[in-house]
């Protein structure tokens, strides 16, 4: 990894070159900083300080009540359940999934494995598409349904090759032991290769979460009923409805006393929706990295 | 699965027989994920025979009556399927050419890089915003470049007129290309980051005894290091081209400026969920982009292990 420290043992003096890098990536990571802060203060912003000036870097009078409104209006709530609803039946069906299958597939040869590989692989390369996918959920009556979602956001193959991949770099030896010992394949997943694969599973498991936290265009087509919607849609949501807002509040001096602050709740649904990534991320981000690294290690 | 070639067929027929009884708890294993494959996967796939059928609600896509080529005949003569195809295939060119680069450059700055503890948060920030959706960053974005948002309020501090951004034709396809990077550069360079990370230290080393300069370093060892992973980052990039960046562009549109990146992607979307749908027709326009898909990533996976890249998609591995 990049991080690791390198031994320089010439040349280490601080040059012209490192000063502009030093300076150019700053710069950089102050383009990425920037929009998220602003996002945050508009957040606890009032009305009148914004539109005085919207670019403030510490707010006047710090408030909340963008949350408020927010929250007793209740629909972010009921859309945080169900997100959760999500990851609670979504989490155990893919880690099951892909557990199984990517172990299977490390195994040194079985009738048929070939065909099993070519099988996962052709839906990387080749799938349906929306239209065939939504219809196939129609189909399926799962329209409305939780199970829509959950469903279809069930294998990552990216992933099963990312969990076979390092569970072929465990020794044999161990495997061959507990099948002198009479246990079963299922044994052995769980109490012998589940253990020793911690590190990817630790990985996998967050980029499934991520990606479950994330999802909304399944949901977009899938349900229809807004008791339903997940966290990122509600959010899509308020953001188009404040739009709309905003647009009656311009066009309409009779409105120009409304006690809502659209850009103020909308930035407010923004920090709500990601705050869960952003308070664990830095933390975790070693593990995302984890699984490109361990990941990308073959044989 | 190691049989030699003279084998009698009964008695090969019988050694399969057993292997695959000795292998049954791995297919009991497998069941349940092979079983979505094949529902959530497979399903789709034929589905795009809805491509060749007019699709009645009532029948179904397996039992609606065939039509032959007329929904392709139709799709073909779409002037609205053509602009969003040539608009596909340009904002595509563009991304490789300006997206494309943007992670291995960063990659290469934040390796020349000295301070290792700065670096780590460098890596940090940058990898940040790949694990938002595009609706939290579109958002982000929409809220610093309004015309009543943070930009414009700075440029009024300094007393220059305000822009209007999102609003202007012309800057929204480069708002496209300028947030994919701003939202992805960072994650895909941890990988190009990876790879250098693996590059045997004596090279440099030697190469530092001979009198290279930094740069002849950064030229001939790291960079060609670099290729294999290159071209699997290409690999992945050209097979995504006809559906790709929905998210993006979906998000970031507004009545204004949609016309100006309508990609097949968000065609399909537009002419199936916003209006009155005619599945068959989408189902082709699916089908279109789906088979270029392929035909593109096999294609670039050839090349690329022609020229010793090393492909995407290899041989299954030895196992346990």
């Amino acid at each position: 990894m990049a991080t690791k420290h390198v031994k320089k043992t010439h040349n280490q003096r601080f040059t012209v070159m490192d000063a502009i890098l030093f300076l150019l990536l700053t710069v950089l990571a102050f383009t990425i900083v920037f929009p998220f802060y602003t996002s945050i203060i508009v957040s606890i912003m009032t009305e009148h300080d914004y539109l005085r000036n919207p670019f403030t870097l510490i707010p006047r009078n710090p408030d909340f009540s963008s949350y408020e409104t927010l929250i007793k209006q209740g629909n972010i709530i009921r859309a945080y359940k169900n997100t959760l609803i999500h990851l609670a039946l979504g989490m155990p069906l893919s880690m099951f999934l892909t557990c199984t299958l990517a172990y299977a597939l490390s195994k040194r040869s079985f009738p048929g494995k070939k065909l099993l590989f070519v099988f996962i692989m052709i839906t990387m390369v080749f799938g349906g598409g929306t239209v065939p996918a939504f219809l196939n959920i129609k189909e399926l009556g799962l329209i409305n349904s939780r199970w829509s979602v959950v469903l279809s956001n069930g294998i990552g193959t990216f992933y099963v090759i990312l969990v076979m991949n390092y569970i072929q770099t465990l020794p044999s030896s161990l495997f061959d032991s507990a099948r002198i010992d009479g246990a079963n394949e299922f044994t052995i997943l769980t109490r012998v290769v589940l253990p020793l694969s911690k590190p990817i599973l630790a990985t996998v498991s967050l980029f499934y979460l991520v990606d479950k936290w994330n999802e909304w265009y399944g949901s977009m087509l899938y349900l229809n009923k807004a008791a339903l919607y997940p966290l990122q849609l509600e959010l899509k949501q308020i953001i188009s409805n404040a739009q709309i807002l905003d647009d009656i509040v311009m066009t309409n001096s009779m409105y120009r006393s409304m006690p809502t602050f659209s850009m103020g709740i909308k930035m407010a649904a923004v920090v709500l929706t990601m705050l869960p990534i952003m308070c664990v991320f830095p933390f975790l981000q070693k593990y995302f990295v984890k699984g490109v690294t361990l990941g990308s290690v073959k044989g | 699965m190691h049989a030699k070639s003279v084998v009698n067929a009964p008695a090969k027929r019988k050694r399969l027989r057993t292997e695959i009884w000795k292998n049954r708890e791995i297919y009991l294993l497998i069941l349940p994920a092979v079983a979505w494959y094949i529902v959530m996967c497979y399903f789709p796939m034929g589905g795009l025979s809805l491509a060749f059928k007019s699709y009645k609600g009532k029948l179904g896509i397996w039992a609606s009556p065939w039509t032959g080529m007329k929904n392709f005949t139709s799709v073909f003569a779409s002037p609205t399927f053509s602009k969003a195809f040539w608009m596909t295939i340009w904002i595509n060119v563009v991304e490789v050419v300006v997206c494309f680069p943007a992670p291995i450059v960063l990659a290469l700055m934040l390796n020349e890089l000295r301070m290792n503890r700065y670096k780590k948060t460098l890596q940090t920030i940058f990898t940040f915003p790949n694990f938002l959706s595009w609706i939290i960053v579109s958002s982000i974005i929409k809220n610093l470049l309004s015309v009543d948002g943070a930009l414009n309020g700075f440029l009024a501090t300094l007393g220059l007129e305000p822009v209007s951004i999102l609003g202007e034709k012309k800057l929204f396809r480069p708002l496209i290309y300028i947030s994919g990077i701003w939202k992805s550069a960072g994650w895909s360079s941890i990988i190009y980051l990876a790879t250098i990370s693996g590059i045997d230290q004596s090279q440099y080393e030697a190469a530092e005894i001979d009198g290279a300069s930094r740069w002849q370093r950064l030229i001939f060892i790291t960079l060609p290091s670099l290729l294999p992973t290159i071209s699997i980052m290409f690999i992945l990039e050209i097979g995504g081209m006809m559906s790709g960046h929905f998210d993006r562009i979906y998000n970031l549109q507004n009545d204004i400026v949609a016309s100006e990146a309508e990609t097949l992607a968000l065609y399909i979307y537009r002419i199936t969920f916003e209006r009155k749908p005619d599945y068959g027709f989408s189902t082709a326009v699916s089908m279109f982009c789906s088979v270029i898909n392929a035909t593109l990533m096999i294609a670039a996976n050839m090349v690329s292990k022609k020229l010793g890249g090393g492909g995407l998609i290899g041989d299954v591995n030895n196992g346990h």
